[in-house]
């Protein structure tokens, strides 16, 4: 269960499946591999790298950071909802998630389309090797997150979470928090830290 | 509102906060000197957001030690590494 108290009970393992859990630590382990790749790859780049960080749009990756939070911030009250056999609220604050998720993917559309309208690519420089690279991937992770909330969300016509069948729902939305907390760490890494 | 959801809404809020702080620093960065300590502090703000999301929003607070280290373990790490590759990057 999402957003847990300190007086609820201790339970041995975390909110969802367990085979979701080892999913995410695997995709945290391989996203810290590229942090790291890019961190020390910077230190031999130092002047390129923080020459190409101007270029980015910071305030565009802390709306980002901004839609991200507000969406993992409403797929926990949704849990919370179905905790309290509330389908049809626990719909919408996932609908408001996915509203947030689209967000964030119409915001990252538009810096690509402004690097690649400037000519930008993979081949420009190692900074942009790294950008690239490292924001497509963790748009792909919100794209699978989205189709994963709509499921969930559809779900809840038919009645399929309540406080006896909290499993998927849990397990989606600690995919969800994943990929929030990846950014967490993304989002000062490229766009601010020089 | 519930305790928990009270606890989700207070945990947004912080966690909106710490972004604004985070932004703010990208914009006012020394120009000279300094870079250290506002590194040292970006990094331990982003150890809180993360701390603040898998404790309340992953729902990991009341789970076993293990599940908590591996997450917050990872962020550890990954933060730690950032900040040995800065401080070689600067020396």
């Amino acid at each position: 269960m999402s957003t847990t108290s300190s007086a609820k009970p201790q339970h041995n393992a975390p909110p969802g499946d367990l085979a979701v859990w080892i999913f995410i630590l695997a995709e945290l382990l391989a996203f810290g591999v590229f942090f790291a790749a890019y961190a020390f790859t910077r230190m031999r780049h130092v002047e390129l790298f923080d020459a190409m960080q101007a270029t980015l749009d910071r305030r565009a990756g802390a709306i980002n950071t901004v839609l991200l939070i507000t969406s993992s911030y409403c797929v926990a009250m949704g849990v919370h909802a179905a905790q309290a056999a509330r389908p049809g609220t626990t719909r919408n604050w996932l609908i408001a998630a996915l509203a947030c998720g689209g967000g964030f993917l119409w915001v990252k559309g538009l810096e690509y389309a402004d690097k690649f309208a400037a000519g930008v690519s993979l081949s420009t420089n190692t900074f942009y090797m790294f950008y690239l690279s490292l924001t497509f991937f963790h748009f792909m992770h919100v794209i699978l997150g989205m189709v994963v909330l709509a499921i969930l969300a559809a779900q809840c016509r038919h009645g399929a979470h309540d406080a006896e069948r909290m499993n998927t729902l849990e397990s989606g939305a600690a995919y969800w928090h994943m990929v929030d907390l990846v950014w967490v760490v993304l989002f000062p890494l490229v766009y601010v830290l020089r | 509102m519930s305790a928990p959801a009270h606890h989700a809404t207070r945990t947004w809020l912080l966690l909106l906060a710490a972004t604004a702080a985070t932004f703010a620093a990208g914009e006012a960065w020394p120009a000279h000197g300094a870079h250290t300590a506002v590194v040292a502090a970006l990094g331990a703000l982003t150890l809180f957001k993360g701390r603040l999301i898998a404790r309340e929003f992953m729902g990991l607070a009341n789970t076993r030690l293990l599940w908590r280290a591996l997450v917050l373990g990872w962020m550890t790490l990954v933060l730690a590494l950032v900040a040995l590759a800065w401080w070689l990057g600067s020396t």
